[in-house]
C-alpha cells in the first residue's frame, strides 16, 4: 500500500483498452470513409446538377449553330451592301471563339462538329478574307454576290446540321446523366450505410467507454474508501500510540515508585490491551494468570497466538518470571501488536527487575551482609512485633545479647578474613539452636543477639543460654587450625510495663557485661540494678580517657626482693588513678575500661617512661643502681607498631641500661600476639628482659612456655594459696614448674607472698625473687626511694 | 508497440477504404474543371486551331458605332471608337489578367466617365451587353467602385476577338469586382440602365 497510488488513482485519465482502440479505429475509418464519400458524391452532384442546369455540350452545339448563323447573316448584308466587312470579320470571330469552348464532357465545340461543317467554314473564312474591306458598293455587290451567297448559304445549312448532327450525342448524355444519378442514389446510399454504421460504432465505442468508466468510478471510488479506511486506521493506531505512550511512563513512574509487582503486572496487561484497541492479554507468571479487561470469555482458552517471556535474570541462568500472551487463535498480529507486546515484556520485565533489586536492597537492609542473619534494623522490627501479642499473653519474650570471648584474638592474630569465616560460623550454629520462632541478629562485630519471643518459662531463656554457649565454645576450625571462643550471654526480658524493643536491647547488653565478668558462667541475667552499674561504667570510660591529659594518673612501686635474703631486687611500677572527687582508682576497676576504650595504649606509655625517668633519677643520685624496674605492658600495647623502638627511645632519652628494664606480659598477650614476638626479641636483644606476669591463670601451658620470648616467670598467687589445702598434688605442681624454670634458666619471681611460711616454702625449692606483703606493699616513689635492703623487711614485718 | 501497429492497420484500411470510394465514383465523374462559366469559357485552347487563327479584323469606319450607352438622363448615345477614347482621359493600365493569367497593358477609360456622360447615377442598375448576347447585370456604383474600365486596346493594338475584342471590360488590380470574373464582359458593346438586376447572371 502506498499512500501516493492510491491518491493518485482518481485522478488518472482513462485508457482505452485494446478492444475500445480498434473501436474508435473503426469508427475513425467510418467516418473518414463517410467523408471522402461525401466529397466524391459531391463532385458527382455538382456534374450532375450543372449537366442538368446548363447542358454545356447541347448549348454549346445551340449557341455554335447561332453563331454560325449569324456568321452567315452578316455575310448576306454584307452582300446586300448592309453591312461591313468588319462585321462580318466580327461575327465569325465569335464562331471561333465558339467553337474553341470546351463543354463539360472536355470536348471543345470544334470536335463535336461535323467535320463538313469545318470544311464549310475553311471556305467561308477564304472568301471572307478575298472579299474588299468596308461596305460594298453596288458593283462590287454584283460581282461578289453570287459566289457569296451560296457559301453563305452552305454555311447556314452546315450550322443547321450542327443540331443534327449533336441530337445523338445527347441522348448518350442523358444516359450518362442517368447513369450519373443512378451513382449519385447509390453514393447517396452507401454513405447513408457509412454513416449509419459510424454512429452505431460509435455508439457501441460510447458505451463501452460508459459502463468502462463506470468501472473504473467504482474501483476509484472503493480505492479512495480503503484509502480512507486506512487513514482511519492510522488515526485510531496513532490514538493507540498514545495511549500505549502515556501508559507506558505512568507504568514507568509506578515502578520507579515501587508500586506491587501484581498490581503493576495488571496494569501492564491493561495497558497491552487498552493500546491494541481490545486485543485479548495475559500474562503468566508462574501460577498466577493476569487477564486484561474483557477478556473473561476468552480467559479459559489455551490458545496464545503470539508471547513473549519477561523477567529474565541477567545474572542467574534462570527461567523467565513469565510470559505476556497475546490469546487468540490462528489471529494474524499486525505489527502495531507485535510492537505493543514487545514493549509491555519489556515494562514488566523493569517491574520484575525492579522488585527484584528493591527486595534485595531491602534484604541488604535488614540483613547482615556477612552471616546473612538479621540486622539491628530487622531485630528491632521484630523485638517491636514481639512485644505486641505479649502484652496479652503468659507468655515471656527475652533477648539474648552474646558476646564472643577472645574473638578479638582470632581475628588479630589470624586475620580479619579467618575472623568472619568464625562469625560466619557462629551464625550458622545459632541458626541451628534456636527455635524456629526465635530470631539471631548479629549486630556487628562479635555481638549477636537472640529474641526468643514465646517463652512458657523465663527459666528457658537461661537454659538456651547455657546450650549457646556450649554450642559456640565447641572448637572452630579456621584454616586448618582449631580455634576456641567463647560466649557471655546477657539476657533481658520484657516485663508488662512493655519496653522498647532499644530499652529491651540495652539490657540485655549491660546484662551482658556483667557476664563477662561472671567468668564462672558467662549469663548474666539484667536487673535494675544493673543500670547503676552502666552509668558508672560509662562514667568510668569518659574519665579515663582524659585521665591521662589531666595529669590524675599517679603510679606506685612495690618492692621485689630476693627470697633468700629479702635484698631488694627491683620494683614492679602499678598504676593508680587520682580521680578528682573520687579518690584513688585501683587498676582492676579501670584498666578493662581503658583497654577497651585504647587510652590503655597511652597510659602505657606514659607508666613506662615515668618508672625509667624514676630509674634514671635514682641511678644519678646513686640510688639502687643495680635494680630493675618491672612495668607492665597490655596486649593492645604491644601490638602497637614501633613498640619495641620507642621503648628503647624512652630508655635511650632517659639514658637507663635496657637491661635494667623489665616488661611484663601476660601468658594470653603472648600467646594470642605472636606478631608481636619479633619486637619482643627486638628488646631482649637490647637487654630489656620480658616477664611472664600471672603465671598459672591462663594456658599455664609448660611445653609452650620454651617457644615463648621470655626470660622471667612471675608465679600467679594461685601457685601460693593452694599450698595449705591438697598440698601434695599442688606442690608437685609448683615444684615442677620451678624445677622447669630452672632447667631452662629462666628467673622466677613468686607473687603474693604474704606470710614467712610462705616463704619458706618457696624458698625450699631453691633460690628465687618474691613479691607480696611478706616484703613490701606498693608505694609511692618517694617512699620506694627511702627503702634499703633491710628496710623492705623490716616494713613487711 | 499495439499504437503503431493499430497506426499502419488504420493507414491501410483508410487507403483501400478510399481506393474503392475513388473507383465508384470515377467513371461518371467528368475530368474537366466545372469552375469557369460556359459563355467567358477558357481562352487558352483558342490558340490551338488547326484551321487557323480566325481571320483579322478591320479597324471600324470613322463613322461605325462601336458603344452605345442607353438609359442615362442624357438620353440614347453611340460612341465610334475615336469618339469612345475621347470620354475622360484615355489612360495606359497594366493589370493581372485573369483569363491568360498573365500582366498586360491596356488603354481604356474609366467606366465611371462614360457613365457621367450618358448620365447615369451610381445607384442605377446596369446591365452590360456583349456582341455575344452575354449579360452582366448589377449596380453601377459597385462597378465604379471597383475602378472599372472600358479597354480599346491591348499591347498597343486593338483586342483580338479570341481575347475578348475589340471592347472589354476590365477590373483593376485587388479591387473586389477583379476577383468576379463574370463581371470581365467581353466584347461588350452596349450598356444600359436596367430597373433591377436579372436574378442570376448567365449567359441566355
Amino acid at each position: 500500500m502506498t499512500t501516493s497510488e492510491a491518491v493518485k488513482t482518481p485522478g488518472e485519465l482513462p485508457r482505452l483498452s485494446t478492444g475500445q482502440k480498434l473501436l474508435a479505429s473503426v469508427v475513425a475509418l467510418l467516418l473518414l470513409a463517410t467523408l471522402i464519400s461525401l466529397l466524391s458524391g459531391w463532385r458527382t452532384r455538382t456534374d450532375a446538377i450543372y449537366s442538368q442546369d446548363t447542358e454545356t455540350a447541347r448549348s454549346n452545339a445551340v449557341f455554335t449553330m447561332r453563331e454560325g448563323f449569324n456568321t452567315s447573316i452578316a455575310m448576306d448584308q454584307y452582300l446586300s451592301g448592309a453591312a461591313s466587312r468588319r462585321d462580318v470579320q466580327i461575327a465569325r470571330g465569335l464562331l471561333e471563339r465558339r467553337l474553341s469552348v470546351v463543354d463539360f464532357n472536355g470536348r471543345a465545340a470544334r470536335d463535336t462538329v461535323p467535320p463538313q461543317f469545318l470544311v464549310t467554314l475553311e471556305t467561308f473564312t477564304e472568301f471572307l478574307k478575298n472579299v474588299p474591306q468596308g461596305t460594298l458598293d453596288v458593283a462590287q455587290q454584283q460581282q461578289w454576290r453570287p459566289r457569296g451567297l451560296v457559301i453563305s448559304e452552305q454555311l447556314a445549312k452546315a450550322s443547321a446540321n450542327v443540331g443534327d448532327v449533336d441530337s445523338h450525342q445527347y441522348k448518350e448524355e442523358a444516359r450518362q446523366l442517368q447513369a450519373a444519378n443512378l451513382a449519385l442514389a447509390a453514393n447517396n446510399r452507401r454513405d447513408l450505410i457509412l454513416l449509419s454504421l459510424s454512429l452505431i460504432t460509435g455508439a457501441l465505442l460510447l458505451l463501452w467507454l460508459m459502463r468502462d468508466l463506470r468501472r473504473r468510478f467504482a474501483r476509484s471510488s472503493m480505492k479512495l474508501e480503503q484509502e480512507r479506511q486506512r487513514v482511519r486506521e492510522a488515526q485510531i493506531s496513532l490514538d493507540r500510540s498514545g495511549i500505549l505512550e502515556k501508559g507506558q511512563s505512568r507504568i514507568l513512574k509506578h515502578i520507579a515508585a515501587g508500586a506491587p509487582l501484581v498490581e503493576l503486572l495488571h496494569s501492564i496487561v491493561t495497558l497491552a490491551s487498552d493500546a491494541t484497541g481490545g486485543q485479548p492479554f495475559r500474562i503468566v507468571s508462574g501460577s498466577r494468570v493476569l487477564t486484561s479487561r474483557g477478556t473473561q470469555g476468552v480467559q479459559t482458552s489455551t490458545a496464545v497466538a503470539q508471547q513473549w517471556p519477561f523477567g529474565f535474570s541477567e545474572d542467574e541462568e534462570l527461567d523467565p518470571e513469565g510470559f505476556l500472551q497475546v490469546i487468540g487463535e490462528g489471529t494474524e498480529l499486525s505489527e502495531h501488536v507485535r510492537n505493543v507486546g514487545q514493549i509491555c515484556a519489556e515494562l514488566a520485565s523493569l517491574a520484575v527487575e525492579r522488585q527484584r533489586v528493591s527486595l534485595k536492597l531491602s534484604h541488604q537492609a535488614t540483613h547482615d551482609s556477612l552471616t546473612g542473619l538479621p540486622n539491628r534494623t530487622l531485630l528491632f522490627a521484630r523485638i517491636k512485633d514481639a512485644l505486641l501479642p505479649s502484652a496479652t499473653s503468659e507468655r515471656s519474650v527475652a533477648v539474648l545479647f552474646c558476646d564472643l570471648d577472645r574473638f578479638k584474638a582470632v581475628n588479630d592474630s589470624m586475620g580479619h578474613p579467618a575472623g568472619d569465616r568464625l562469625l560466619a560460623e557462629v551464625g550458622l550454629r545459632l541458626m541451628d539452636t534456636v527455635r524456629g520462632s526465635d530470631t539471631v541478629a548479629r549486630l556487628g562485630g562479635d555481638e549477636f543477639v537472640i529474641l526468643a519471643p514465646s517463652l512458657a518459662d523465663p527459666d528457658d531463656a537461661i537454659t538456651l543460654a547455657e546450650r549457646v554457649r556450649e554450642v559456640i565454645s565447641q572448637p572452630y576450625s579456621i584454616d586448618g587450625k582449631e580455634v576456641f571462643v567463647g560466649a557471655s550471654i546477657g539476657i533481658a526480658y520484657a516485663d508488662h510495663d512493655s519496653f522498647a524493643p532499644d530499652v529491651l536491647l540495652r539490657q540485655s547488653d549491660v546484662a551482658m557485661f556483667h557476664a563477662k565478668e561472671e567468668r564462672a558462667t558467662g549469663i548474666y541475667v539484667y536487673d535494675t540494678s544493673l543500670e547503676a552499674d552502666v552509668a558508672a561504667r560509662l562514667d568510668l570510660d569518659a574519665g579515663i580517657r582524659r585521665a591521662v591529659e589531666r595529669d590524675e594518673l599517679r603510679f606506685d612501686l612495690q618492692p621485689i626482693v630476693s627470697m633468700n635474703d629479702s635484698s631488694l631486687r627491683g620494683f614492679e611500677a602499678l598504676m593508680r588513678w587520682e580521680r578528682p572527687g573520687v579518690g584513688l582508682v585501683m587498676p582492676g576497676t579501670f584498666i578493662p575500661s581503658a583497654e577497651a576504650s585504647g587510652a590503655i595504649v597511652e597510659m602505657g606509655y606514659w607508666i613506662l617512661s615515668q618508672a625509667v625517668q624514676t630509674l634514671a633519677h635514682w641511678h644519678r643520685t646513686d640510688r639502687f643502681t643495680d635494680v630493675r624496674m618491672s612495668v607492665n605492658v597490655s596486649a593492645r600495647q604491644l601490638r602497637e607498631a614501633n613498640f619495641g623502638k620507642k621503648v628503647i627511645e624512652i630508655l635511650d632519652l632517659a639514658d637507663v641500661k635496657p637491661s635494667d628494664l623489665i616488661i611484663e606480659l601476660t601468658e594470653s598477650a603472648l600467646i594470642e600476639s605472636p606478631a608481636a614476638h619479633k619486637t619482643l626479641e627486638l628488646l631482649r636483644s637490647h637487654g630489656v628482659a620480658i616477664a611472664l606476669d600471672d603465671f598459672g591463670t591462663g594456658y599455664s601451658s609448660l611445653t609452650q612456655l620454651r617457644s615463648l620470648p621470655v626470660d622471667i616467670i612471675k608465679l600467679d598467687r594461685s601457685f601460693v594459696l593452694p599450698l595449705t589445702g591438697d598440698a601434695g598434688a599442688h606442690s608437685a605442681i609448683t615444684s615442677a614448674v620451678v624445677r622447669l624454670a630452672q632447667a631452662m634458666s629462666l628467673e622466677l619471681i613468686v607473687e603474693g607472698i604474704e606470710t614467712e611460711d610462705e616463704r619458706e616454702r618457696f624458698l625450699a625449692l631453691g633460690d628465687m625473687m618474691g613479691q607480696g606483703y611478706l616484703f613490701g606493699r606498693p608505694v609511692t616513689t618517694d617512699i620506694a626511694a627511702t627503702l634499703s635492703d633491710s628496710a623492705v623487711l623490716r616494713s613487711s614485718t | 508497440m499495439v499504437t503503431l501497429r493499430l497506426l499502419k492497420v488504420t493507414v491501410a484500411l483508410a487507403v483501400v477504404v478510399g481506393l474503392s470510394a475513388c473507383s465508384t465514383t470515377g467513371s461518371s465523374t467528368s475530368p474537366t474543371s466545372p469552375a469557369a462559366p460556359t459563355t467567358s469559357g477558357a481562352t487558352a485552347a483558342a490558340t490551338a486551331n488547326p484551321y487557323g487563327s480566325p481571320p483579322p479584323v478591320d479597324p471600324p469606319g470613322p463613322n461605325d458605332s462601336v458603344m452605345k450607352v442607353l438609359g442615362g438622363t442624357n438620353g440614347t448615345k453611340d460612341y465610334t471608337l475615336s469618339q469612345l477614347e475621347a470620354v475622360g482621359t484615355l489612360q495606359t493600365v497594366t493589370i493581372y489578367e485573369p483569363f491568360r493569367k498573365t500582366q498586360q497593358t491596356f488603354k481604356a477609360i474609366a467606366l465611371k466617365d462614360l457613365l457621367t456622360a450618358a448620365g447615369i447615377s451610381d445607384n442605377q442598375y446596369i446591365d452590360t451587353l456583349a456582341l455575344n448576347n452575354y449579360k452582366y447585370d448589377d449596380l453601377a456604383g459597385k462597378l465604379t467602385g471597383s475602378d472599372a474600365l472600358i479597354a480599346t486596346q491591348v499591347d498597343g493594338g486593338p483586342i483580338p476577338i479570341d481575347q475578348g475584342g475589340p471592347i472589354r471590360l476590365i477590373f483593376k488590380d485587388g479591387t473586389p469586382e477583379s476577383t468576379n470574373l463574370d463581371a470581365w464582359n467581353w466584347s461588350l458593346m452596349q450598356i444600359s440602365v436596367i430597373a433591377s438586376p436579372t436574378p442570376t447572371p448567365a449567359a441566355s
